[in-house]
């Protein structure tokens, strides 16, 4: 289902394969388990605006919500997507 | 003045919003800790006076959400719902409103009397965001002060409003999102029918999916459709985005870059950030040990002189050892423990306050999670190459869950006392860089225990699977000085009263063991007598000698006791060569790094977890880990 570019069927951008300085909007978040609701707890909720703010292959994961920063696991970040 | 009025208060909200600092400056001295019946989890109570108005105020655990994930927000929830509380203080970050108000939205749902205190205006201000307070009180229905804790401002408005809750002057009626049709109805449903939480939180929180929540409906019969979390969610945010429209405004003015993104550019880099994580670590390490151990070796000396002064004037032999040895050599012990711990947690709250860990937890995450270990897990498994137990006391900056897991493994981490050993030992059986080779080897074989101890853990359902890594990186802020003061001698004192107790205890029985019956040779001692007793358990592993068993036992109240031992026992460490041969002495060590740490991290075990299931079963875990990795040992050099 995935292209190389991490981006789905539906045109939409996995959180992970996001290159830094990439702004969209949360799609929506694979799974329904503790950690999507925490991402959600967190301000990652559909339809909010989102802002890559470090994604590289040896640091960490930030990304900006609404003005607050939040640093994601990789495994975790695969399962939200964003759409432009 | 006569006390006429009781208001019970607690705060609420998201970490790092200043509730700390709050619940201190509202409170002063007059607080204590516990921990929330059956949790790890920290639980603050203190109180103050508004006039004739007498509050009692908890501090409650930092949380994002009241869906329950976790037992921090089990405790919440719990609490807001058979507390016995008047009022909730909301503090909510003002350069963080939008996030912290969907806290609010879920919180106003479970107990409407919620007093909002914007806190950090400071901070809002120097992002460019204004906030119309009055605006927003009036939209959300509840009172809305302003503040910036940490200059004082607007403490002594919300204590107004806190009397005007007393006199009933102060009003909620607090609005509610409309979250669609299928709340509604399972709403209208539970409130004819009953149920312990209110209607509309029960009806939205089962329709997030939380599991308590359904389970209780469907205990009543109740049918619950199918949770739609994102759906409600994202109907929270938009009605809220909504309602702030024209409460607060970003500036046009808006700096390009906050102070705290300025600081990420180089904390949070790819490169420079694991730069400045070991930088900080070792600062870390460095202080702990030397400014604390600087402290610890006074009082060290403090006791020592005190002994001899004292022995000159006990007749008895017995009496002077039991005095000198046993009673003042406890509470040594004890206090001797204290200043490397207060100076950790001073460190470490710093650090914290400042924000800095939450950065350091995000840089380490890939690695940890490699490993199958909690990123916030690194701070106490480095700390505990210097001592196991301010690394066990470092374990309570992780949550619950995966504190307990934190609690099993750090003690296999080669802490300095075994160090000391290892040194005295391999020095009389290896020469150069043969010895060198053996310490490292003990401190990989530590390591190793604690990656394949977490998994076991897990494996066996004594922990559970640690959280992927989802945490805020929260603007850097001065720390409070009085609040990290406060924390650092609230958790010192914590490990004094409670593990003070086992290790003092603990010293009198080993000293006992070592010394009776009085007058004896050091092989009719009690000790021998019980390592004879135990040595056959040890036969499998190769040490048949019942003296190196022996020097176990000892090691039990501080590892650096088996030297002694061993020079009591065999005559010197020197002898030992003659007695044990190399692969046995090599089994000896694995087992001596992974066996229990020593009693003081066992009170340190029970004061931070305060249950003694936990200390027992730590004992038992070390033991048997031990036990299987010295087994290994042997197998491999000495063959089956
Ligand atoms: N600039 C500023 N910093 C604050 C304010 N209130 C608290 N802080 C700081 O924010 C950090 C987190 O506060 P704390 O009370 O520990 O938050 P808690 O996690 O909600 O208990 C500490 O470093 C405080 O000193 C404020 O109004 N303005
Ligand atoms: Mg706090």
């Amino acid at each position: 289902m995935l292209t190389p570019m991490g981006v789905g069927k539906e045109g939409l951008m996995n959180l992970e394969m996001a290159p830094e300085g990439f702004e969209g909007i949360v799609a929506y978040i694979d799974g329904g388990d503790r950690v999507s609701q925490r991402m959600m707890a967190l301000g990652i909720v559909p339809g909010t605006h989102i802002k890559v703010i470090r994604n590289s292959s040896f640091g960490p994961l930030i990304v900006d919500i609404e003005g607050t920063r939040i640093a994601l696991g990789r495994g975790v970040s695969s399962k939200v997507w964003l759409r432009k | 003045m006569k006390t006429l009025h009781r208001l019970r208060v607690a705060l609420a909200g998201n970490p790092n919003v200043g509730k700390s600092a709050l619940f201190n400056v509202l409170t002063g001295m007059y607080q204590h800790t516990a921990n929330w019946p059956g949790k790890t989890v920290e639980r603050k109570e203190g109180f103050f006076d508004i006039d004739d108005v007498h509050v009692e105020v908890i501090d409650l655990p930092g949380i994002y959400s009241l869906t329950v994930t976790s037992p921090e927000e089990e405790v919440t929830r719990e609490f807001l719902t058979n507390g016995d509380i008047d009022v909730v203080i909301n503090v909510v970050d003002a350069s963080n409103l939008f996030r912290n108000l969907m806290f609010t939205v879920q919180l106003l749902e479970l107990f409407p009397r919620v007093i909002l205190f914007v806190n950090m205006l400071d901070v809002a201000e120097a992002k460019g965001v204004k906030i119309d307070l009055d605006k927003l009180s009036k939209k959300l229905g509840i009172p809305v002060v302003g503040g910036v804790v940490v200059t004082g401002e607007g403490i002594d408005e919300l204590k107004q409003v806190l009397k005007d809750v007393v006199s009933g002057k102060v009003h909620f009626h607090p609005v509610y999102p409309v979250y669609g049709q299928e709340v509604e109805i399972l709403e209208e449903y539970l409130a004819k029918y009953g149920c312990k939480y209110p209607p509309k939180f029960a009806a939205v929180k089962a329709l997030e999916g939380d599991e308590e929540i359904i389970k209780l409906l469907k205990e009543k019969g109740i049918s619950v459709p199918e949770p739609q979390p994102q759906a409600i969610s994202q109907i929270r945010a938009e009605w809220l985005k909504n309602l702030l429209r024209d409460v607060f405004v970003v500036d046009d003015y808006n700096p390009e870059m906050t102070i705290t993104d300025r600081i990420d550019m180089v904390v949070t880099h790819p490169i420079w950030g694991y730069v400045v994580f070991i930088l900080v670590m070792f600062l870390m390490f460095y202080i702990t040990f030397t400014f604390g151990g600087y402290f610890a070796n006074l009082i060290d000396m403090f006791f020592g002189w005190l002994g001899d002064a004292i022995s000159k004037y006990i007749a008895s032999d017995l009496w002077r050892s039991f005095i000198v040895d046993a009673v003042i050599g406890g509470v040594g012990s004890v206090l001797t423990f204290t200043p490397i711990i207060f100076t950790f947690f001073l460190m470490y709250s710093i650090l914290e306050d400042s924000g800095y860990i939450a950065r350091a937890a995000a840089m380490m995450d890939r690695l940890m999670h490699l490993l199958g270990l909690p990123a916030k897990l690194f701070f106490p498994l480095i700390l505990g190459m210097g001592c196991t137990v301010p690394a066990v006391m470092g374990t309570t900056a992780l949550e619950e869950e995966e504190r307990k897991l934190g609690v099993y493994l750090v003690g296999f981490m080669p802490c300095s006392a075994r160090l000391a050993v290892y040194s005295a030992i391999v020095s009389a059986f290896f020469r150069g860089y043969t010895g060198a080779l053996v310490i490292v080897s003990m401190y990989l074989i530590g390591f190793l225990a604690v990656v394949v101890g977490a998994k076991v853990l897990k494996m066996f359902g004594l922990a559970k699977d640690t959280m992927p890594l989802v945490i805020e990186l929260p603007s850097y802020h001065i720390p409070h000085i009085r609040t990290v003061l406060y924390s650092t001698w609230i958790r010192t004192k914590e490990f004094i009263y409670k593990a003070g107790t086992l290790i003092f205890v603990s010293t009198i029985v080993i000293w006992m063991l070592v010394n009776m019956p009085f007058g004896v040779k050091p092989e009719d001692s009690y000790l021998a007598w019980l390592g004879r007793v135990i040595a056959p358990l040890f036969a499998p592993l190769g040490l048949a000698d019942w003296r190196i068993v022996s020097t176990l036992i000892p090691s039990f109240a501080a590892k650096e006791a088996a030297i002694a031992t061993i020079g009591v026992l065999y005559g010197g460490v020197e002898m030992l060569k003659h007695a044990i041969t190399i692969p046995q002495i090599l089994v000896f060590l694995v087992f001596f790094t992974l066996y229990t740490p020593c009693m003081a991290t066992l009170g340190a075990i029970y004061s931070v977890t305060k249950r003694w299931k936990v200390v027992f079963l730590s004992v038992l875990f070390s033991f048997a880990t031990a036990y299987i990795f010295a087994f290994m040992t042997r197998l491999i050099v000495m063959g089956v």
